[in-house]
């Protein structure tokens, strides 16, 4: 079987086009991984502002659905430039050596974030590695790579956008149209079956997205359940308190008839916020509770000072350390009720956190004490 | 897919590759850049070994890139060809556009249709809620109902 290349729509200008439209998507890929990165594991010099509420959630819809939409154009890509591959000879210098050689890790890397990221937002681990360690360093690898793809092709890239020689015949550039037509149409379809998860006007068309808004307990999807948590038997203990402590004037310990008590009275506050999954769905819905803030003034903290809040789930996402900037905001909430009513179990009854602007994974649930830093 | 390297590559159309040969700061300066992040990638993933598990990401790495080189390009190589060959102009588009969107939307839905999420939490229903088989064949039974649509149309109207 001779392998003949005989498609009109395979040509530079379509690859330099795809190029682009690859590079633009894993660019947004890359800055807003980064950023979730940095807002879970913050570095002394980088604090993460409270607000505006919206942008966390933004910024993850950004990095799963452009992620998303990576795969038809990626594919796209690859196969306008597939013929290269039984290119002959294989190589012709040693610079042409290295700018081949870096394919491997630019296309493999990316074909396994693809993989790994569509996997894990699916709940399906079958891979062995941890997602999220190897997620990380193979973004960086990629990343690389494409800066020396980009050192190597964008003269021709630049050659192929500006010159008209590129579009040689009607007919090439009208299969070109129609073949980056189809690419488009492909990514369109697959983000509106899925994007409703986290863009509420869409929610209805989000028949293929691993989460839909408006399905859980409360109309709320849940992340981690309180039995897979481990905390389910926990959660009925009459003698449970909640204790606040650390770097505060007088120490306490509050009962769920507490803190309802202050919910009840000018500590109280409700908030819109949503909650904004690491895995890209997102909702937002109505939380009430009592103000971090007011707790604070209670028991005598600084305004100023960071706060770690422990769960009564052990491992995992279960510690979390809020910024001066989220223990301040008037919306951050030690919230008791969801969409008027209390929390459900597996939503982090008897009381949980809710902050603007933070990732899900830090909003944590079923809390057992509170801690001035 | 066998035979496929072993012929003859005719080429009718330039794909992408350029015949400047790479010199100058720009690709030896981006050479350096990119290296060093590439580097900075591959020592954090050794370093991190315990959890990346080097050898099975070497293998995911090379089995994909397999999977994509020898099955998956060569399939869709066949059936364009095919497509060119066989099928009339006017229903060449219509027809191209509905696979790969039904390629496109069967690929990207793997993990939600073979739905092992569910078993990391039996009691969260709102883990995969989706009847997901049923939910991939309503979506492509809607864009080929828009195929057909679109090429009778083109078919009877050749001059758009």
């Amino acid at each position: 079987m001779s392998l003949s290349f005989t498609s009109k729509a395979r040509n530079e200008r379509a690859t330099a086009v795809l190029g682009i439209a690859v590079g633009v998507l894993f660019g947004v890929c890359l800055l807003t991984g980064l950023l979730s990165h940095l807002i879970q594991h913050p570095p002394v010099w980088f604090a993460w502002p409270s607000r505006p509420a919206w942008l966390y959630r933004w910024s993850q819809g950004l990095h799963v659905f452009s992620g998303i939409a990576l795969l038809p154009v990626l594919l796209a890509k690859l196969w306008s430039v597939y013929p290269n591959l039984y290119r002959w000879p294989p190589v012709r210098n040693l610079a042409h050596a290295i700018e081949r050689a870096a394919i491997v890790p630019l296309l493999g890397g990316t074909l396994l974030l693809l993989a790994t990221g569509l996997m894990n937002i699916a709940y399906w681990y079958g891979w062995g590695f941890d997602f999220i360690a190897t997620h990380y360093w193979t973004a960086w690898i990629v990343a690389g790579a494409i800066i020396v793809h980009v050192a190597a092709k964008l003269p021709l890239v630049r050659r192929c956008l500006t010159s008209r020689r590129a579009a040689a015949s009607d007919a090439a550039s009208l299969e070109r149209r129609r073949f980056l037509a189809t690419t488009a149409v492909a990514a369109g379809v697959l983000l509106l079956v899925t994007v409703g998860e986290a863009f509420t006007p869409l929610r209805r068309l989000a028949v293929l997205a691993p989460r839909r808004q408006g399905v859980g307990p409360q109309g709320l999807p849940v992340n981690k359940d309180a039995v897979s948590a481990g905390v389910a038997g926990k959660l009925a203990d009459p003698g449970w308190r909640l204790a606040v402590g650390g770097r505060i004037e007088r120490p306490a310990a509050l009962s769920l008839a507490d803190l309802q008590a202050r919910m009840a009275g000018s500590m109280g506050h409700a908030a819109h916020l949503p909650i904004a999954c690491v895995e890209g769905w997102s909702q937002e819905v109505h939380w009430r509770g009592v103000r971090l803030r007011a707790l604070l003034d209670e028991v005598g903290a600084s305004h100023d000072a960071a706060v770690r809040v422990q769960s009564l789930q052990r491992g995992g996402s279960s510690t979390v350390v809020l910024n001066p900037s989220h223990v301040r905001d008037p919306d951050t909430l030690l919230a008791l009720e969801l969409n008027g009513g209390p929390l459900h179990p597996d939503h982090g009854y008897p009381v949980r956190l809710i902050a603007p602007n933070n990732p899900g994974v830090m909003q944590t649930k079923w809390l057992e004490s509170v801690t001035v830093l | 897919m066998a035979g496929v390297g072993d012929g003859p590559v005719t080429q009718a159309t330039t794909p992408a590759q350029s015949a400047e040969p790479l010199a100058g700061w720009r690709w030896w300066g981006g050479l350096a850049v990119g290296g060093a992040v590439g580097l900075f990638g591959m020592a954090g993933l050794v370093r991190d070994a315990a959890k990346t598990m080097p050898a099975v990401w070497l293998r995911w790495l090379v089995g994909l890139l397999l999977a994509h080189d020898l099955v998956l390009a060569p399939l869709v190589h066949l059936v364009g060809r095919r497509l060119r060959e066989r099928v009339p102009a006017a229903w060449r588009w219509p027809l191209q556009v509905g696979l790969v969107v039904s390629g496109v939307l069967v690929l990207a839905s793997v993990p939600v249709l073979y739905g092992v999420g569910r078993a990391t939490q039996p009691g969260n229903t709102s883990v995969l809620p989706g009847d997901y088989p049923r939910a991939l064949a309503g979506v492509v039974i809607v864009v080929w109902l828009g195929v057909l649509l679109w090429g009778v149309r083109r078919a009877r109207n050749p001059g758009r």
